[in-house]
């Protein structure tokens, strides 16, 4: 006997569909069950995110739907697509239908595995194949729903929306953070279309464009590191920033150098007895006055050539002299014509003075190197304009990051901090000293110099946010931060605005700042950080005296013989210097955040002695 | 012979021996399936219980040879086996005649044989394994078929011998024999102590018999039975990876591949008997313990806990996967 055998048919077809229903009763049984594993999953991450700010709940939910949507692909494709053989098939629904092994046997007499009596194979295929028949299969294998399975993965599914629903303190994190690195990857893309745009910018010489494209490049890998943190990211274009700018100033610089070389050259020229406004202009004049002398030298003979002349064309010939050699550094070429007309006029060559002269005016007319450097500085000016837009949006993120985990902090206090916020509501006095506790850091120092310009700049950040709050939000819930929002100063004070531009960013957002109080747009909020350059700018000039208290009784210890009077002996140029050194090794340790080293350099900058200050002491 | 007659044969066997002993059907069936194998069945159980009653029947049923041997500790192996004997001849003169001993039979009841010596129990090895008898360096063949059918009673009780290995490795099963049930025993009651007592009729010959053992060879054995069969031999020897706990724990040695060919050819009858035709799981488990529990020897542990080897046999069938599917 063969697979052919119509029996052989019959009972793999039979056993085709038992396996087929099997499949089908054991999905309906499992499926329920094996479906709470990613629901469980989901529910431990979106349990997990309630402690960890790692995925957003819409992530969680993508990642249970994919999680589901696999083990529903695996296990069905595992399950249906697996092949069984019917052997295989018979001897398991020999035991499940308790069929006592007859199809099996039956099976392997048909395929010829094992051999028997004559009489005893042919009874034994053909009770087989009537068991096989006349086997109730549906009734065995019943489609059962359980209910029991359904609801519970229907009550796990609701758990999970429940915890997806409910509001997550850590979701605004993660956005946030999210928002950081999408900043980071537009800076990345911005990065890129610089680095093609210096690549291909030819106003630029090799050496700055290697340098720039160097810088450029790891900005770039670093801004691509996906571990990049908000800080790194806003260091490294802060440095590519500078890079730029000191090329642009470069660039800057030699433009005008040049523009300074030629307004000298046509100063010398005009002094030389030459009043044209421009060195074209005088070149124009000389080449017309040798074209003239020309034109006299056709008509008259040699002997009218006077002495007259020849003094001219000396006198000519030593302010070209004088204009090629301030024209030899910046531009050698119109140096170099100069002073071949110079010597056409010392031999009385009219001619090539007149053709040199010509050739010098085509020069300095084209005048490449300048429009270059001017272009360069241009586009240097741009880039470096573009960096510090995008360290500025990246310091507003991580500004928005860290109020956003401070105001977490602030979230899980108890009900007894809530009370005091509400206390603060109502009394502006408290939400002020709130505000500054909150600010962190020299409340308490001058509290009464509301109006002194030489207020610290966290005093300036309290009364700005008080202010604010009681004009904005006189209910504020005491959620003071936002208040610093830069958003929010935006419709503020201008003073609250710039006390904060030189909280956290660098010193040419404060110089911008500084001339256009409406550019604090995208700025990054730091903690307050007292910043010399306000002292006196934007106050009114009151000068607070602090008046001692008489009741103190001074404290003298040691030897005051020498100094009596307590005066101070200590020369300011000494305390300047002490302190300077303290705040570069500071800045040089790296404990200072990058955005505030330049802040802290122009503060003792600020500082520095002075004459009147050396004179005082 | 075809199935019909199989079947029905073995039908009117089971009646016949039923007319007779009453309940112990499973004990019947156990020694039926030792007759058409042609093997040879060791039936143990306290005194009283019909053990040579049933044999008896069954000899009667057969119609075949029957002999009986009363083994007690004075009998010697000539007593089994026959001896020469001198005798005179025709002419005058003496010579050597073999006198055969109640071994040659087709039935012999080896009544209470754990109450002879070993070395009268040994001198049925021959008989039993090669169906021969050898005396005075004659060897004579027995008339088929042959089987031995012994009872014992338990061995803790006094005057007994055991069994060695060898010996009890020779019988295809060892059946224990349970004390009736009340209802069994009311009938048993009323059977005995009246004035007629039942007789059962001859059913089959012994060429008969043959031919239906002949015929239950023939079955066909599904080869993951067979691959079954063979785990659980493997799986009673306590140093196999397989082998469950109750087997390490309690077992000396495990049981000889004559208990797997014992299982399979009791699987075989017990399957035709059943009416299939082919050879389960059902039958192994239903043969398996008579099959194995005299071929386990227990450890000094296992005996001395009193642990049933038919216990054993059961952890080895739940043990054992039957379906790898």
């Amino acid at each position: 006997m063969t697979a052919t055998d119509p029996h052989y048919t019959v009972l793999v077809t039979t056993l085709h569909q038992w396996d087929k229903r099997w499949r089908i009763q054991k999905i309906l049984i499992w499926l329920p069950r094996l479906l709470l594993i990613p629901l469980g999953f989901g529910i431990a991450l979106a349990v997990f995110a309630r402690f960890s700010p790692i995925f957003a709940p819409h992530d969680i939910l993508i990642i249970t739907i994919v999680a589901i949507v696999a083990f529903m692909a695996g296990f069905l494709g595992w399950f249906f697509l697996r092949h069984r053989d019917p052997l295989v098939s018979a001897r398991y629904f020999d035991r499940h239908f308790n069929l006592q092994e007859r199809l099996s046997t039956a099976l392997e007499l048909l395929d010829g595995t094992i051999h028997g009596d004559a009489g005893l194979v042919s009874a034994q295929i053909a009770d087989a194949q009537t068991h096989a028949t006349e086997f109730a299969y549906k009734r065995h294998l019943a489609l059962v729903i359980r209910r029991l399975d359904w609801a519970i993965m229907v009550g796990v599914c609701v758990i999970l929306a429940i915890l997806l629903i409910l509001p997550n303190p850590n979701t605004q994190t993660i956005q946030q953070a999210q928002a950081q690195q999408q900043q980071i990857d537009q800076s990345a893309d911005e990065v890129k279309d610089l680095i093609e745009d210096i690549a291909n910018d030819a106003s630029l010489d090799s050496a700055t464009r290697e340098e720039l494209l160097q810088a450029l490049q790891v900005t770039l890998e670093t801004l691509e590191n996906p571990n990049v943190s908000a800080d790194e990211a806003l260091a490294t274009i802060s440095d590519v920033q500078s890079l730029l700018e000191e090329k642009s100033q470069e660039a800057e610089g030699r433009s005008e150098a040049q523009r300074e070389a030629l307004e000298r050259a046509l100063e010398a020229l005009q002094n030389a007895q030459n009043p044209a406004e421009s060195l074209a202009e005088a070149l124009q004049n000389i080449e017309e006055e040798l074209a003239e002398q020309n034109a006299q030298n056709e008509d008259s003979s040699s002997e009218n050539q006077s002495g007259e002349q020849s003094g001219e064309n000396q006198s000519q010939a030593e302010s070209l002299r004088d204009a090629a050699e301030q024209l030899r550094e910046n531009n050698p070429s119109v140096a170099q014509s100069l002073e071949e007309a110079a010597q056409a006029l010392d031999e009385n060559d009219q001619q090539a003075a007149q053709e040199a002269l010509e050739q010098a005016q085509e020069q300095l007319a084209q005048n490449p190197n300048q429009q270059q450097n001017e272009q360069a500085a241009q586009n240097l000016q741009e880039a470096a304009q573009q960096m510090q837009e995008q360290q500025q949006e990246l310091a507003q993120q991580q500004q928005q990051g860290q109020q956003q985990e401070q105001q977490q902090a602030q979230n899980q206090q108890g009900e007894q901090q809530q009370q005091g916020e509400q206390n603060q509501n109502e009394n502006p006095e408290s939400n002020n000293e709130g505000d500054s506790n909150q600010t962190g850091d020299t409340q308490g120092e001058n509290p009464s110099n509301s109006e002194n310009p030489s207020q610290s700049e966290s005093d300036e950040i309290s009364q700005s946010d008080s202010e604010n709050q009681s004009q904005q939000n006189p209910q504020a819930q005491g959620t003071t931060l936002d208040n610093n929002s830069p958003t929010d100063n935006l419709g503020g004070d201008n003073d609250a605005d710039l006390s904060q531009d030189t909280s956290g960013l660098t010193l040419n957002e404060v110089d911008q700042q500084e001339g256009d109080a409406d550019t604090v747009r995208g700025e990054a909020q730091y903690e307050a950080v007292f910043a010399p350059q306000r002292l006196g700018g934007q106050g009114d000039g009151e000068e607070i005296i602090l008046a001692p208290d008489i009741n103190d009784e001074n404290l003298r210890e040691g030897d005051f013989t020498d100094n009596e009077s307590g005066n101070l002996t200590v020369p300011y140029n000494e305390v300047f210097n002490s302190y300077s050194r303290q705040a570069s090794t500071a800045l040089e340790t790296g404990y200072i955040p990058l955005g505030l080293r330049d802040v802290i350099r122009q503060y003792f900058t600020s500082l520095a002695p002075t004459t009147s200050t050396q004179t005082d002491n | 012979m075809e199935l019909a007659e199989f079947s029905q044969l073995a039908r009117n066997i089971e009646q016949e021996v039923a007319r007779v002993i009453v309940g112990q059907d499973s004990v019947v069936r156990q020694v039926l399936i030792c007759v058409l194998a042609g093997r040879h069945a060791l039936l143990e159980g306290v005194p009283g219980l019909g053990k040579t009653q049933l044999i008896r029947t069954l000899a009667d049923t057969l119609s075949l040879e029957f002999n009986r041997i009363q083994f007690t500790p004075d009998l010697m192996p000539s007593d089994i086996t026959g001896t020469n004997v001198m005798e005179d001849t025709e002419d005058g003169r003496k010579a050597f005649r073999f006198q055969r001993g109640p071994i040659f039979a087709n039935l012999v009841l080896a009544d209470e044989i754990n109450r002879a010596t070993p070395k009268t129990q040994s001198a049925l090895l021959e008989a039993m394994q090669e169906k021969t008898v050898t005396v005075g360096g004659i060897m004579y063949k027995l008339d088929l078929p042959f089987f031995v059918l012994a009872t014992q009673n338990p061995l803790e009780q006094e005057g007994t011998y055991p069994l060695p290995e060898a010996q009890l490795d020779r019988f295809m099963f060892k059946i224990d024999v349970d004390f009736p049930t009340v209802d069994d025993l009311v009938t048993i009651i009323e059977r005995t102590t009246g004035n007629i007592s039942p007789h059962a009729e001859k059913v089959v010959d012994g060429a008969q018999v043959i031919e239906m053992g002949e015929l239950a060879l023939n079955m066909p054995v599904p080869t993951h039975v067979t691959r079954y069969v063979a785990e659980l031999i493997i799986a009673s020897h306590p140093n196999n990876d397989s082998a469950p706990d109750v087997v390490r724990r309690y077992v000396r040695y495990g049981a000889s591949p004559r208990g797997a060919q014992a299982m399979i050819l009791g699987a075989k009858i017990n399957a035709l008997l059943e009416g299939r035709f082919n050879v389960s799981f059902d039958d192994i488990e239903a043969v398996a313990p008579s099959a194995l529990r005299h071929r386990l020897l227990l450890n000094f542990e296992g005996m001395a806990e009193g642990i049933s080897t038919d216990g054993i046999v059961g952890s080895l069938l739940k043990s054992v996967q039957k379906v790898k599917a």
